[in-house]
């Protein structure tokens, strides 16, 4: 549970048009919908039926089942790594997903972690970003959650890539993709709990979580010295256009940035 | 002709790698106080949950109250989480939003850092200082199992000390997921709305680990 504030951030993450945060959410009434949609689905359905699972299922034994459900959708990973000529990257998941296929026993077990052959993020969208495809608006599937318009071939993309599509055997299949989902969901438990005890606009904070974890994993999780310097707010964060003012008295406009200068710096010791 | 012509390089090479070696001790040197602001903060975090049972959530709210009040710079980070609407806001408004968001933050630590894991820890991995003279602190919290998240700290000098002003953790700013909800409930609900609704998670959160 501890350093779970930390967690969180990166498991997740107005109105109309750019929005005072600053990112483009043209689709946002549509999203906002479906986010409460989702919400609700998740707290009816999916949160009684993880509960359900964890319960019943001891903590290694989900342990496992996530090395295994992570080992057979692995090759998504590879082939991710090759149509972005990471060669040496693709080689090593290449190492990874078979010595965890054989020696980690169908991957409930990951040896090649043991062994130094790390596990890494890649997908359709990440690699289309890095091929420079423009981002597209943000969107909220229902039963998916946040993404961006050029992520959307990743879910066809995992699909097809996923070692269980390739099974042919419905009576094995499809039950595995549901313990699949509600392992998945129930591992994203804490990061739910968090945003539901600590957003003041859980859309908004799922959003831009969001977004800035994927603009993290499409830098190689690196943070670019464009948005080192740009810590304070990130790349892309204008000044907000406030709409009708509520506070009393109007709004005076806009100053995008306290004076740093008179806030924070320390008077200067004579010489 | 050709030995000179050689030595010349090796100097000038000589020259450029003790210009980077002096450029990163300097940088080093003044990044080491905002690295010691970290550490520091990081130490009393990690001692707060190691006893986090015994202290319960009354007990470390006390304990984390001091060391995020002079580690963290409250009143700039909450200015900035409103962006232009700061200006607008009276004496008296500011101060309540001051107040609030200070116990909300202290609040939220000690919600969220309420136990321990065996092995976990933090470690600074590096330092930087940006053109402006502020500094980036990277730091990790591992556990047994490796590395869990990373923590990147950006701390400015404020009244003689180094203060953080930020928070990334695996990518994503605190400051800038708290400004982008807040300036959105200001501009759609305004202020007194959204005081109440920072109010209300600082009461669900005392409330949920009363017990604690």
């Amino acid at each position: 549970m501890a350093g779970l504030m930390i967690l969180v951030l990166s498991g997740c993450a107005t109105m109309t048009g750019r929005p005072a945060g600053g990112v483009d959410d043209p689709l946002e009434p549509m999203n906002r919908a479906f986010y409460h949609f989702n919400s609700e689905a998740d707290r009816w359905v999916m949160t009684p039926v993880s509960n359900a699972y964890v319960a019943v299922t001891p903590k290694p034994v989900r342990g496992s089942l996530t090395n295994f459900f992570d080992n057979v959708s692995y090759p998504n990973v590879i082939v991710n790594d090759f149509l972005q000529g990471r060669v040496v990257q693709g080689a090593s998941d290449i190492g990874r997903f078979v010595v965890n296929s054989t020696l980690g026993m169908l991957g409930f077990f990951d040896v090649a972690g043991r062994l130094g052959l790390k596990a890494h993020t890649e997908d359709a969208g990440l690699t289309l970003a890095r091929w420079g495809v423009p981002r597209g608006p943000y969107l909220v599937l229902p039963f998916v959650g946040p993404d961006t318009l050029r992520n959307t071939p990743s879910i066809a993309f995992s699909i097809f890539t996923n070692v269980l599509y390739y099974v042919g055997n419905a009576a094995v299949t499809v039950p595995l993709s549901i313990i699949s989902v509600i392992n998945t969901r129930a591992n994203a438990t804490n990061e739910i709990e968090y945003v539901r005890r600590n957003a003041v606009d859980p859309y908004i904070f799922t959003r831009d979580a969001y977004l800035q974890h994927r603009n993290y994993l499409i830098h190689g999780k690196h943070l670019g010295l464009n948005s080192v310097e740009q810590l304070m707010l990130p790349p892309g964060t204008p000044v907000p256009t406030p709409g009708k003012p509520r506070v009393d008295p109007p709004l005076k406009l806009p100053r995008p940035w306290p004076k740093r200068a008179a806030i924070r710096r320390p008077p200067v010791p004579a010489a | 002709m050709e030995w000179s012509r050689k030595a010349g390089w090796t100097v000038v090479l000589a020259g450029m790698l003790a210009m980077v070696s002096i450029g990163i001790a300097v940088a080093q040197t003044q990044a080491a106080p905002a690295v010691t602001v970290i550490t520091k903060f990081q130490g009393t975090l990690l001692s707060v949950m190691k006893n986090a049972k015994t202290l319960g959530f009354p007990g470390r709210y006390r304990e984390l109250t001091p060391a995020v009040r002079k580690s963290h710079n409250l009143a700039f980070i909450a200015e900035v989480t409103l962006g232009p609407y700061w200006t607008g806001l009276t004496a008296a408004q500011r101060a309540q939003f001051q107040k609030t968001f200070t116990r909300l933050t202290i609040a939220t630590y000690a919600a969220e850092f309420d136990g321990y894991a065996a092995g976990q820890a933090f470690h600074v991995t590096g330092s930087r200082v940006l053109g402006n003279g502020d500094v980036i602190v990277a730091t990790e919290l591992v556990s047994a199992k490796g590395r869990q998240a990373r923590l990147d700290y950006l701390l400015a000098p404020s009244h003689g000390n180094w203060q953080i002003v930020n928070i990334v953790a695996n990518g994503v700013s605190d400051l800038a997921l708290k400004r982008a909800q807040y300036t959105a409930i200001m501009r759609a609900q305004g202020f007194p709305v959204l005081l109440k609704k920072l109010r209300a998670k600082v009461a669900r959160l005392m409330a949920l680990h009363k017990a604690a």
